[in-house]
């Protein structure tokens, strides 16, 4: 059932076994995979069915650097589906090493290993809808693909493993109608979490307090809660909630909102192959389940250990779309259309980049010169995309020439100094807003510089392909555009020792006996890969350990 | 299992089967007759003692085949034992996991009406033993793999998403004989009912995709709800039409690509699984694996 909570009369109390706040990736799955399962489940989402801006107002904050940080109310989105409906669908899952303690990179390990998680993946497949648990061309495709750099082999990087992307899957969408028709499943909108109650021991949730933006207020009592906001809200409600806890909830040492990660990427250098474009295959490949799925070039595990270099991933990509001198009428379509890109996937596309008329006219000349060319991409975006239920991923553009620029995908290091607090200004609830202050570290540059030398090595070595990049720009092209939008990971950090952690190895609160976090806001490290289908996975996890202790106290 | 065994329904697809395994069998009698044929099966009856009644099709055919043969038995002067094959759909819109005990509510149309109603009939004979199938699919299953095969190289079906997410309850073709055999040899399971459905539990969406890729019918296509609603609302009718009028002037039906109707939706977003531990435990029913069965399948229709 969906109700609305200004459905019920104002300070009534309404009971649950387990209430989760936050309806948007893990929220859903958790509540989907509760279904019938014996336990009475209340869904909180602060939003609607459909987008608003009032509540979407409630994001607001401030950060720190507008140039490192976008917006705090950028890729997130507050309603029903959470930020899964402008999700881009990118899946893969996390790689065993990025589980392991590494001394090259500080604060890393998490208390179990990947192992713990592979039993919720191919589950967290089907649900983000990425088709088969396969991420090796070898595993998903039962004919071998055409090499993507005809005659890169290397010891240092893989071009094997594969991204996955989902149609992309709006969870709120895809699974309305089974919550909704979910006997004891009730989702309450426009129930925005502005208490959490503890007891005098701070040892229990006693309630929450849910307002919608007219003033009615709900009190929910519930066995469990689980905080399953976003990597910022979440950090954000244990923060604001200080009357017993002085320092917020679980935040006894001052662990909660730190070690703030995002991803660092960017895209640099120009990539040249010889000989025919044939001996490029760098876009998609359809999966026979129908799947879009990408190969990438991965730095090796092995290599990771010998190099002490953090995760990392690059793809081959478009020349940068602002500068016309890529003589692309696709590319320069793109940049002259790109006030009908939404501003979460134009930032890294055109970068928000205005160019001066001459370079304007430049971009006109391109299209006018292949005009065939930009019809027949825009054709191919309509069909493919626009149109499609399971949609083409991204812009891929077949060269005349073997020309290409890299695009980059790194782990960032776990960094106390990186973190959200709270600012001193209110949203619209009474609420304290957030203020971001992410930060990168040395070593996140000295991943990525030493990442590309190697690339551009072996690259070299192998005679596939020559890579000219500056050197010097890295640290400037990594930080282009900032932290990687909406991936917020790290904020209420999961481990065995609550000195350097917020949650226990099952996603309870240290000293909380019934308040969970779900989300990337546990990952104790960032990875290489993007956080939806492991914050599926990890809530899957935490459904499982919720049922198995359904009958404690 | 008795000498002499009429199988009323030998002339569809799995009455032939039936016969077929039968006639493998020493010391067996098997006496075929095809539906609704009422002075062929009043020849067949005397001395039969057992009846394996298997009839598929139009409600009207099921509800008349039943019946018929319950009539014609009541007046018999040996009272046969009847395996009498009837459907989930009995059940009608009932959703979660459903044992014999559920009540049919046989709501979802005429066919699941008809069905009830023959059951009603067997039932009140008290030796029968009722079989509720989920979907038979299999090597010649025209049904469930033939005709979605075609639905699935037309690129018509697929991955339907949300539409697809009911629960699928596949049944082999020869998983299905041999529980009716079972049903036929066991004197003990006289008077019961038994939901006969493979363990293995997929969406449609699985169905539809597991398939396609044994198939080669690949890549597999998402379909919308928008082309599902075309699909049911206005191309199954004309297509329906199309398929009569060519059946009508001798050109085959097969010439017309085979309509998707909206009962066929409606039942792929029906989530209620049949509960098969009765037919495990009391007819040692077992399963061919889901991949195993789909790749056989693939190959009878590839």
């Amino acid at each position: 059932m969906i109700s609305e909570l200004s459905d019920f009369s104002s300070n009534k109390t309404l009971n649950a076994d387990i209430c989760i706040v936050g309806a948007g990736a893990a929220g859903i799955t958790l509540a989907h995979k509760l279904i019938d399962r014996g336990t009475d489940v209340l869904l909180l989402e602060s939003g609607g069915l459909t987008p608003e801006a009032n509540t979407q107002q409630l994001y607001a904050g401030e950060v720190s650097d507008p140039r490192l940080h976008s917006p705090p109310d950028r890729y997130r989105q507050r309603r029903f589906g959470g930020s899964t409906t402008i999700w881009g669908g990118r899946c893969m899952p996390y790689d065993a090493i990025d589980f392991e303690p590494r001394d090259y990179v500080p604060h890393s390990g998490w208390p179990f290993g990947l192992d713990a998680l592979m039993p919720y993946y191919p589950e967290a497949n089907r649900l983000c809808e990425a088709g088969r648990f396969a991420y090796s061309s070898a595993d998903a495709f039962a004919t071998p693909l055409p090499p993507l750099l005809t005659g890169f082999d290397s010891q240092e990087f893989s071009t094997d493993t594969l991204e996955r992307f989902s149609c992309p899957t709006d969870f709120g969408r895809r699974y309305r109608a089974k919550l909704s028709s979910a006997p004891n499943v009730r989702v309450l909108l426009h129930a925005n979490v502005t208490s959490i109650r503890l007891d005098a021991n701070a040892g229990r949730v006693t309630e929450l307090t849910a307002r919608d933006l007219a003033g009615n207020q709900l009190t929910i009592v519930a066995r469990r809660y689980v905080l399953a906001a976003g990597g910022l809200e979440t950090a954000r409600l244990l923060l604001s909630n200080r009357d017993v806890q002085p320092n917020g909830i679980g935040n006894d040492r001052d662990v909660v909102g730190r070690y703030y990660m995002c991803h660092i990427a960017g895209t640099i250098g120009r990539i040249e192959a010889p000989g025919p474009t044939s001996r490029v295959n760098y876009g998609y490949n359809i999966s026979a389940e129908g799947v879009y799925c990408r190969r990438r070039i991965a730095l090796r595990a092995a290599t990771q250990r010998t190099q002490r270099l953090g995760n990392f991933v690059a793809r081959l990509h478009h020349p940068r779309i602002a500068d016309p001198a890529h003589r692309n009428a696709v590319l320069s379509s793109l940049y002259l259309a790109k006030f009908l890109i939404p501003y979460e996937y134009g930032k890294r596309l055109h970068g928000g980049e205005n160019v001066s008329f001459a370079d304007w006219m430049r971009h006109v000349g391109n299209v006018v010169a292949a005009p065939h060319d930009a019809a027949g991409f825009a054709w191919h975006m309509l069909r493919d995309r626009k149109l499609a239920q399971r949609k083409f991923p991204s812009i891929i553009i077949r060269p005349k020439r073997n020309l290409y620029s890299l695009d980059f995908h790194a782990e960032q290091q776990p960094n106390p100094s990186s973190r959200v607090v709270l600012s001193d200004k209110k949203d619209a609830l009474g609420m304290p807003q957030l203020k971001i202050d992410w930060r990168y570290t040395e070593g996140d540059v000295d991943t990525v510089t030493r990442s590309l030398a190697l690339l551009a090595q072996e690259m070299s070595r192998s005679g596939a392909a020559s890579m000219d990049y500056d050197q010097d720009s890295v640290e400037a092209e990594m930080t282009r555009y900032g932290a990687y939008g909406g991936h917020h990971i790290g904020t209420a950090r999961l481990g065995v020792d609550p000195r350097s952690s917020v949650v226990d190895p099952d996603g309870l609160v240290h000293g909380v006996g019934n308040l969970y976090v779900a989300g990337a806001a546990v990952f104790p490290t960032s990875s290489q890969a993007n956080p939806t289908l492991t914050i599926v996975a990890m809530t899957l996890r935490l459904a499982d350990h919720l049922l198995a202790t359904k009958s404690a106290p | 299992m008795s000498a002499i065994v009429l199988v009323h329904g030998a002339d569809n697809f799995i009455g032939a089967r039936l016969v077929e395994a039968l006639r493998k069998k020493n010391g067996i009698e098997v006496r075929a007759v095809p539906a609704n044929d009422e002075s062929a099966l009043r020849r067949a009856l005397p001395g039969a003692q057992s009846v394996a009644h298997c009839i598929l099709g139009a409600a009207s055919r099921i509800e008349r085949g039943g019946a018929m043969l319950y009539r014609l038995l009541a007046v018999a002067p040996n009272a046969p034992k009847v395996v009498h094959l009837s459907s989930m759909t009995v059940y009608g819109s009932v959703t979660g996991v459903v044992d014999e005990s559920c009540a049919m509510r046989a709501d979802l149309g005429p066919y699941s009406l008809a069905q009830a109603r023959a059951e009603g009939l067997a039932a009140d004979y008290s030796r029968a033993v009722i079989l509720r199938s989920g979907v038979e699919y299999g090597p010649g299953c025209a049904t469930w793999s033939g005709r979605v095969a075609r639905w699935l190289r037309a690129h018509r079906l697929g991955d339907l998403g949300e539409a697809g997410d009911g629960v699928c309850n596949l049944v082999y073709i020869e998983d299905l004989l041999s529980v009716m055999m079972s049903a036929l040899d066991e004197q003990a399971v006289m008077g019961g009912v038994f939901n006969v459905a493979g363990a293995e539990k997929p969406s449609w969406n699985e169905y539809f995709t597991d398939y396609a890729v044994a198939l080669g019918a690949t890549p597999v296509r998402r379909i919308g709800p928008r082309r599902l609603s075309l699909e049911a609302g206005i191309a199954a009718p004309l297509l329906k039409v199309a398929e009569v009028l060519a059946g009508a002037a001798g050109a085959g039906s097969r010439l017309v690509p085979p309509p998707i109707p909206a009962s066929l939706l409606r039942t792929c977003r029906q989530e209620i699984a049949l509960n098969v531990t009765r037919v495990e435990e009391r007819l040692g029913a077992r399963w061919t694996p889901l991949q195993e069965g789909l790749c056989r399948a693939a190959k009878f229709f590839g």
